[in-house]
């Protein structure tokens, strides 16, 4: 239960700060990012592609726009560690020696990239 | 912090162990908070996973940090539970059999050691996956036989009896070579590894004297370290038939037509038949189909088999050769099909130099495991795997009362069977459950244990269990007062005498922690 109120709470806390875009955003990635890019499809892309078992998971649950995490808008880099650390629903949890604390905060910045924060 | 201790042993002895641990792998690759704990549990568990709650995880990265944990974990009677990438979904994934076992989490021994193009093999670490071994392969004309998702190990899916789809497609079968560590930590090779300087020893299975690979395979007599696998060379062509089958009834004349062709090598791979429930499980979520808690009417599914175009069973197999031998095998397979009424035959066929595609098997993915979600999810499974004799009237028998079964406990009867051999087919008939659903899962265990009780009367035994059935699959070879394990439980005491290696492993329990075995399969000592 615990790990459950922690998702969540990390997803309130998130919400309360950030808006989507529908605009995607063509700024040049950083190299976190680009290191989050290259562990994202080592690790993520084969549940999270766009006909991906974790991708029709999200569009049943969450509705289909907000399904497709690369095109997201609204994710939270604490909200991404918990879920990675935790998993969800049927997404399994990742150990320390799948994805390193450091590595799930580069996948982050990675999904995170198209983020607009709230003043 | 909650604390979860190996029973029997004191806090401070655990407390000395974890320090010791870490002075040997770094603080940092010792694992105990409550989170890190939960990582290593079984996320698709069918039940409490509590119940097979670590005490914490230890992260070696070289054979050399691997000994001076085995040390340690001697010194303070600390059990470990090797692990290699700890993916095997359905089965316990990372968790131990035994509540307060020490996870040795061993993917960080991560390299392919070796690729010979010559020889067709590859020696690999605990920690390689397929997704590594897959890109480690790209450009060098060899393939290697992957599981259904590839998420896991290498070398755990075949020390663990998985099943591939290529010509090397029996993966235990595969294995030629291993570098093990005893309990003790002594290192050794087996077969032509155990000659200096040998350059056979991932060419030739048997060495001299006993043939030991096959010990080290769904046991807990050693950790592996370094192991072979043959690879199969890029074919001259490939072909993939799938077959359908109109009736229920057509099981056992499918099995009878496919045995006499696996025998004379016609079908020269693994092959697999799905049932109809398996077929319309395409609908992606049961509440399509139907809404009642109880099995999947035969009605519906019959309904939505019609609807699809699909038959009741359908069989899928690869057949490997030069274009001019794919087209003699087919005549033949057609030949011997089309003696059965409603058969349907569709083939694809491929040939070297073409782009790969999707039917070939030859991609990686997790796509397979979306099943998981029939009810809605958050899902998971596990199944019950007993081998049959590829004989039609055998698995005929042993299929009615599986899914006879399956209909008393409310479980839909999702079946694949893997003719993995020419002579004997496993039926893996998936258990699929909401994992928070006590009461589904409740009927789920009792179905497994059921079905282990109806199948042993009748001779069957089953391939593999989840950490909380192994000891009810080990109760099935009862042969004369379960000789079998008294042997391996010889073993055991012997190369293990402080029983710190995955105790409960395949039911195999050291002298120290007998009590420990669930009440179905506990003997007298």
């Amino acid at each position: 239960m615990t790990r459950l109120f922690r998702v969540a709470g990390a997803w309130v806390s998130f919400m309360a700060v950030t808006v989507a875009t529908a605009a995607g955003n063509d700024a040049p990635l950083s190299a976190r990012q680009i290191e989050g890019r290259q562990l994202f499809e080592a690790t993520c892309i084969h549940c999270h592609e766009r006909s991906g078992w974790g991708t029709r998971d999200l569009a049943r649950r969450l509705g289909a726009e907000r399904s497709r995490l690369l095109e997201r808008t609204d994710l939270d880099a604490d909200y991404i560690r918990a879920v990675v650390r935790n998993g969800i629903n049927s997404m399994p949890w990742y150990t320390r020696t799948d994805l390193s604390d450091r590595q799930i905060e580069a996948i982050a910045a990675y999904l995170m990239r198209n983020n607009v924060q709230r003043n | 912090m909650r604390r979860v201790l190996p029973p029997g042993v004191p806090e401070p002895d655990f407390d000395l162990a974890l320090q010791a641990f870490a002075a040997v792998v770094g603080r940092q690759w010792v694992f105990t908070t409550e989170e890190d704990r939960h990582s290593y549990m079984d996320p698709m568990s069918v039940g409490d996973p509590a119940e097979h709650e670590p005490s914490g995880a230890v992260a070696p990265q070289s054979v050399e940090e691997i000994q001076g944990i085995l040390k340690a974990a001697n010194q303070y009677r600390i059990p470990l539970w090797p692990v290699s990438m700890g993916k095997n979904f359905a089965y316990g994934t990372a968790a131990p059999r035994m509540r307060g076992t020490m996870v040795l989490d061993l993917k960080r021994l991560n390299r392919v050691l070796e690729v010979n193009a010559e020889l067709a093999y590859a020696v690999v670490e605990p920690g390689v996956s397929f997704f590594d071994l897959h890109r480690h392969l790209q450009g060098r004309k060899l393939w290697m036989s992957g599981p259904s998702h590839s998420w896991g190990s290498v070398m755990g899916n075949a020390l663990e009896h998985g099943v591939g789809y290529t010509l090397y497609g029996v993966h235990a079968e595969a294995i030629c070579g291993m570098e093990v560590l005893l309990a003790n930590g002594e290192i050794f090779r087996t077969g032509m590894g155990a000659v200096d300087g040998s350059r056979e020893w991932q060419t030739y299975k048997q060495g001299y004297g006993p043939i030991w690979d096959g010990a080290f395979t769904q046991a807990n007599f050693g950790i592996v370290t370094k192991m072979g696998i043959w690879l199969m060379p890029e074919p001259e062509g490939m072909a993939s038939v799938t077959i359908s089958l109109p009736n229920e009834e057509d099981l056992a004349v499918l099995v009878d037509t496919l045995r006499p062709l696996r025998l004379n090598d016609t079908i020269n791979s693994t092959y697999t038949i799905a049932n109809g429930v398996r077929h319309v499980f395409r609908v992606g979520s049961r509440d399509r189909l139907y809404q009642g808690r109880d099995h999947l009417p035969k009605q519906v599914i019959a309904d939505q088999l019609k609807k699809q175009g699909d038959g009741w069973w359908s069989v899928t197999f690869n057949l490997f050769d030069r274009p001019e031998g794919l087209d003699i095998r087919l005549r033949v397979i057609r030949e011997a099909f089309d003696r059965i009424p409603g058969s349907r035959m569709v083939i694809e066929r491929w040939r070297q130099g073409e782009p790969l595609a999707a039917w070939m098997r030859q991609d990686v993915g997790l796509g397979p495991l979306g099943v998981i979600d029939w009810h809605g999810g958050p899902g998971g499974h596990t199944d019950f795997g007993p081998v049959m004799a590829a004989v039609g009237s055998r698995v005929r028998e042993v299929y009615d009362l599986v899914y006879r079964r399956f209909v008393e406990h409310g479980i839909d009867c999702f079946v694949g069977m893997f003719g993995l051999g020419s002579r004997s087919i496993v039926m893996v008939a998936d258990l699929i459950y909401n994992k928070n659903d006590e009461e589904m899962t409740g009927r789920a265990r009792a179905l497994f244990r059921t079905l282990t009780r109806d199948a042993a009367r009748i001779g069957v035994g089953i391939y593999r269990a989840h950490i909380s059935f192994m000891d009810d699959g080990a109760d099935m070879y009862r042969h004369n007062d379960h000789a079998l394990m008294r042997f391996n439980e010889r073993i055991k005491d012997c190369l293990d005498p402080n029983g710190i290696l995955a105790p409960g492993k395949q039911g195999i329990w050291p002298k120290s922690l007998r009590t420990q075995r669930s009440p179905r399969g506990r003997r007298e000592p």
